[in-house]
């Protein structure tokens, strides 16, 4: 159905694709892993039509015997749907109808055919509960299941997820893979998937396509990321928490969190979505009103300003692009130190980091993992004594987790970070904390591997 | 209703609320945007708006001390202004508790191309998100040891708000024509409506007494 024939593309100056040969079959079930930059979306995008009149290109892509560039957009876009990384990005109305009916709309159908198409589309993503609701009320999983009905609801040919559960816990990330799944086989449609956490679905596609560098390798199976064990000493203790409350409105959102941690300590928060966890780090800075106690270094905080707080905590925020703040990488990389007239050597995190060669380059401009580095650098750059992560690894390769995780464990400090991969939670936490309904929840076995 | 009824009778209603001077009638048309508050949204949404009556106590006494003149004059005039406000004011918070959405889909269903309506739509779904990133900027911004308060910052605070609340919104813009052209946005000159939005006898109906009550003042007014 789709023939890539010896395809390469450039934006600017290097080459994205590199001679890229693939055919894609009817009822194909594809899998593309690989880092990073290394050219996956960049492949969703040109299969999907969307390249066109952009960079360079050599070879051709064929969908059923005629180049895509050959196509109205539209008339390959009712083909060739895609579901993108973050469905906050890909919902456009406000409520959940009037998103499944928006293509058929722009379609054309009739009213009829309409219902029929969002009946079936909400069946397949077992979502029929949601038919009614305003988009801004949704879960997380929940917009990810409208967005990809409304995709569906055009009965394309082809599916391309690129990513589609990169902001998601692990339990909705297997309803997410799991309505993947049935979309395959419930329907006549190809499905080909981009994911980081391949380990869901390996199992189920008939294909493994992996791009190292711009380049494709069809291959018979993948390997599990290493990483690499961390040892320190734990010291003193720095954190003191006792009956921590919070609450949005009338809804309690922390109910009684106490906790002790000491330095050197890789404290693992987990948990669902809306379990607390992010409304917990908010406590630590003092941006929230809270009952109960938060002691750092044996002093309250209470009473303190944040700013003032920052300088012996570093917050991490999930989205890298709140968080960069100045004109260049460097300045960038300075930006906090200066603030807190503190000294710290930028240079050796800039080297290490492997953001030396974009110092005068602005910050906006680097990639989705480059910016996240570059956070990293600028409050490592004052060495707090307590470092905040609110889910730094989302939409991060194995590559870059592993420099991440090397650069905040260099020096003594008390890390927290809420994630939700329990590989890496395995690897580099000393101790995990679930959090459930405002709660840490005693973990009596740890079991987070995917199920069959 | 069909909103755009409604948003015709606000447009109608503010224009009265200026076109007399009389004060009786501003306070006759003051009380009834009041009273249709109430009745419709209850006594607990005035609760929540007591900033809004503390504040129009305020234009009346600043205005009764710093206006010249002698005491009835005064009165009536910063009497008006408070009538005016007021009426303004609940009447357009009686008309944002509308669904703004279905506000755009009759605005098309009406014969507004559907390109200006989507962009009033996305522009509905946009603005929460706005809010919602730039008050994780400024969070950002306090973890990195900076506390914009006070005017001298207002310089600091655009610099370091807006860029990245530029950035990010130029991204999610991105995915949005992404996500619109990907689902034929724009494939027909006109498309269909699968939610029913009516016009019916009662909109023709209110829009028809309206612009007569408007032609009448107007008329009564100048004339």
């Amino acid at each position: 159905m789709i023939k890539i024939e010896n395809f390469s593309f450039k934006y600017e100056k290097d080459w994205v694709l590199r001679d890229i040969t693939l055919e894609i079959k009817e009822e194909d079930f594809i899998l593309v892993a690989g880092n990073s930059g290394s050219g996956k979306s960049t492949l969703a995008l040109a299969v999907s039509g969307f390249l066109r009149g952009k960079g360079e290109k050599k070879g051709n892509i064929f969908f059923k015997g005629k180049n895509v560039d050959d196509y109205e957009l539209f008339d390959l876009a009712k083909n060739i749907g895609v579901v993108q990384q973050d469905p906050e990005n890909q919902i456009c109305t406000l409520n959940v109808t009037d998103e499944l009916s928006f293509a058929l709309e722009n379609m054309c159908l009739d009213k009829k055919e309409i219902e029929k198409r969002i009946t079936w589309a909400l069946s397949i993503v077992g979502a029929e509960n949601l038919k009614d609701r305003d988009t801004f009320s949704l879960s997380g999983g929940e917009k990810q299941k409208i967005a990809i009905a409304s995709i569906l609801a055009m009965k394309p040919e082809v599916i391309v997820f690129d990513e589609p559960t990169s902001n998601l816990d692990p339990k909705v990330t297997l309803e997410i893979f799991d309505v993947i799944k049935k979309i395959r086989k419930k329907s006549t449609i190809a499905v080909i998937v981009i994911e980081h956490k391949w380990e869901y679905i390996l199992k189920y596609v008939n294909k493994i396509v992996l791009m190292e560098n711009g380049r494709l390798k069809l291959v018979k199976t993948l390997q599990p990321p290493e990483y690499k064990k961390i040892k320190r000493r734990i010291g003193k203790r720095i954190l003191e928490i006792k009956n921590l409350e919070c609450s949005y409105g009338n809804k309690k959102v922390l109910n009684g969190i106490s906790l002790e941690a000491r330095e050197n300590e890789v404290i693992g928060i987990m948990g669902e979505n809306g379990s607390g966890k992010t409304t917990f780090l908010m406590c630590l800075m003092n941006y929230l009103d809270y009952s109960g106690k938060i002691f750092m270094n044996g002093k309250e905080i209470k009473n303190k300003k944040t700013s003032k707080i920052a300088e012996d905590v570093g917050f991490i925020f999930q989205n890298p692009n709140h968080q960069i703040f100045e004109s260049s990488v460097v300045k960038e990389a300075e930006f906090a130190l200066k603030n807190f007239k503190k000294q710290g050597d930028v240079e050796y995190l800039l080297e290490k980091s492997h953001l030396k060669k974009y110092e005068n380059k602005n910050p906006f401009r680097l990639s989705y993992g480059e910016k996240r580095r570059l956070n990293i650098v600028s409050i490592l750059s004052y060495s707090p004594k307590i470092i905040l992560l609110d889910e730094p690894f989302i939409g991060q390769d194995h590559e870059n987790v592993k420099r991440i995780m090397e650069m905040v464990l260099e020096k003594n400090n008390l890390i927290l970070m809420v994630l939700h991969d329990s590989k890496i939670a395995e690897n580099y936490c000393s101790r995990i904390l679930l959090f459930e309904d405002g709660k840490i929840k005693p973990i009596e076995k740890w079991n987070h591997e995917p199920r069959n | 209703m069909n909103p755009v009824t409604k948003f015709l009778v606000l447009i109608i209603y503010c224009i009265l609320l200026f076109l007399f001077h009389n004060i009786f009638i501003i306070a006759f048309l003051c009380f009834l945007s009041l009273s249709i508050f109430w009745i419709t949204l209850g006594f607990s949404e005035f609760k929540k708006r007591r900033l809004i009556l503390t504040f129009s106590f305020f234009i009346l006494v600043i205005n009764f001390i710093f206006l010249k003149g002698n005491v009835s004059e005064k009165l009536e005039f910063s009497l008006r202004m408070v009538f005016r406000f007021l009426g303004i004011v609940f009447s357009g918070i009686l008309f944002s508790k509308n669904d703004p959405n279905e506000f755009a889909y009759s605005l098309m269903k009406l014969g507004v191309s559907y390109r200006y309506g989507f962009t009033l739509v996305l522009t509905f779904r946009l603005v929460p998100l706005f809010d919602f990133e730039s008050n994780i900027i400024r969070r950002a911004q306090r973890a990195r040891g900076i506390e914009l308060e006070g005017v001298k910052n207002i310089l600091n605070f655009a610099r370091y708000t807006f860029f990245p609340l530029l950035y990010s919104t130029l991204e999610r813009v991105d995915s949005f024509t992404q996500s619109m052209e990907g689902r034929c946005f724009g494939l027909y000159k006109k498309r269909t409506f699968y939610r029913e939005i009516n016009f019916d006898k009662k909109d023709y109906l209110i829009t028809t007494a309206m612009f007569i009550i408007l032609a009448f003042s107007i008329y009564w007014r100048y004339l």
